[in-house]
């Protein structure tokens, strides 16, 4: 009796032990949120070990703020912001010199030249004129005379950015020019951010700054990551679901930073050949393994509308686009068939194209 | 002696099932997760709210600086009712009821959150 009651006891401590190790190495989620580049960013890292996880967040916040001080573009008070941002050195000096940058500016303005070019000039990054005219950036926005819009626009071409990558410099050719990497940042810092959490050793993250999604890996138990896309027109609901895994998904609209006046909206997505908003369509999200360009890309693809945006994503190798347009009609390009889900919410219609 | 084992026996079962029974307890409110809506002020979790009980109410949080932003709850949603902020973004986001959704002013470092276990969305882009 007594020995037997011993083995059961053994067995019992035996059983719940191996219960705790099991839970033990199982990975945990960390999660955390901060607000840097103007917006609010949520990262979520998964690691067996405590201080790793807590580590992998602080690194990709702390490449967060290395990237917002590399590009923001205009100067804080009480900080020698042109010492620490590239774009204000190279728009200080628009007309005058060329200027030494970090390597990260250097990529982000090759990157965007290339996408101005491809898309002829659909996506550019010189319109810091014309955005300063309508007041975006600065909150205090209001519909400019279009001789004020032509004035603009005679300073907003991205073929007189002149870039010496074997010198590391940058040089805007005309004074009164500049730069604006509002289109681009958010996306290129979100990219370096999951670099750094891979080279941490992280499997599953995903990162959300501001709406600019990256999922990186696969959920912990091995199925892609859902990635909602809000409804442009109901902050409350999704319009569609998309199943990814190692890939950015990038949406813009003309609902998140835009003012009214005379009953009219002006949202901040202005085509700039004309210097005035692109309303063909109000969303559009870009699907691409590059969070760099998945953020610049919707920016071309809301400028050239349903039609034209269509045949500029599908001749882009990798690269996944959904379009909505002003009378609610949804387009997207064939290859996301298999990982995209509609929500069926709103009175939305499905059209797509062959 | 043999009474001796009896306890020793019994108090061993005793702290099997308890252990087991607070396990079972934790994971089973983790994973049905009700609906939270979480306040941040300045980066900071501010407060907490259960949504699926919450009555209807606003609730005025002024930050560091002075500036502030009203929060209505009602009915299982929130939203940012209003706030001093100049873009009023945050406003505009409107109402948020699912996991994963968030009202955020980022020119007074605030956000509203509503958190919760869904096998909806892992993250949503807008």
């Amino acid at each position: 009796m007594k020995r037997w009651s011993l083995v059961i006891s053994l067995l019992f401590i035996l059983f719940a032990c191996s219960g705790c190790k099991l839970n033990s190495a199982q990975l945990q989620e960390f999660s955390d949120e901060k607000f840097v580049m103007d917006t609010l960013v949520q990262v979520t890292v998964y690691s067996d070990d405590k201080q790793s996880g807590k580590e992998a967040l602080d690194k990709a916040f702390a490449e967060f703020k290395r990237i917002n001080d590399l590009t923001d573009r205009f100067p804080k008070e009480g900080k020698n912001t042109s010492a620490s941002s590239d774009v204000i050195r190279i728009n200080e000096n628009a007309g005058i010199k060329p200027v030494q940058v970090g390597s990260d500016t250097l990529n982000i303005v090759q990157r965007s030249l290339y996408y101005a070019q491809l898309s002829g000039g659909s996506f550019d990054i010189t319109v810091g004129p014309i955005m300063d005219l309508w007041g975006f950036g600065k909150d205090e926005q209001h519909v400019p005379s279009d001789e004020q819009i032509k004035k603009a626009l005679s300073l907003v071409d991205y073929r007189k950015v002149i870039v010496d990558a074997d010198n590391g410099t940058v040089y805007l050719q005309k004074p009164g020019m500049s730069l604006d990497f509002g289109g681009v940042a958010k996306g290129y810092a979100t990219e370096e951010a999951a670099k750094i959490l891979r080279e941490l050793g992280i499997k599953h993250a995903i990162i959300n700054a501001g709406g600019n999604v990256y999922a990186l890996g696969a959920r912990p138990d091995g199925s892609p990551w859902r990635v909602g896309v809000r409804d442009p027109r109901d902050g409350e609901k999704l319009i569609a679901v998309l199943s990814v895994k190692d890939t950015s998904v990038v949406t813009s609209g003309d609902y998140e930073r835009y003012f009214e006046q005379g009953g009219v909206r002006y949202s901040h997505l202005i085509d700039p050949s004309t210097g005035k908003q692109a309303r063909d369509l109000i969303q559009t999200t870009v699907v691409a393994e590059s969070s760099t360009d998945a953020d610049i890309l919707n920016k071309p693809l809301f400028v050239l509308g349903q039609q034209r945006g269509m045949s500029f994503a599908k001749g882009i190798q990798g690269v996944g686009a959904i379009f909505v347009n002003a009378d609610k009609q949804v387009t997207f390009t064939d290859n996301l068939a298999n990982q995209l889900e509609f929500t069926g919410g709103g009175d939305y219609q499905i059209i797509n194209q062959k | 002696m043999k009474n001796l084992n009896y306890y020793i026996m019994a108090g061993l079962l005793a702290l099997v099932l308890i252990s087991f029974g607070v396990s079972h307890l934790v994971r089973r409110q983790m994973t049905e997760g009700e609906l939270r809506l979480e306040i941040y002020a300045d980066g900071q979790l501010y407060q907490t709210i259960n949504l699926s009980e919450a009555i209807t109410e606003e609730i005025k949080i002024v930050n560091a600086d002075g500036h502030y932003n009203v929060v209505e709850i009602e009915n299982g949603r929130a939203r940012i009712k209003e706030a001093d902020c100049p873009n009023q973004i945050c406003v505009r986001a409107g109402w948020i009821s699912q996991p994963g959704q968030i009202a955020v002013c980022v020119p007074n470092k605030f956000n509203i959150a509503v958190k919760g276990k869904s096998n909806k969305v892992d993250a949503i882009s807008y």
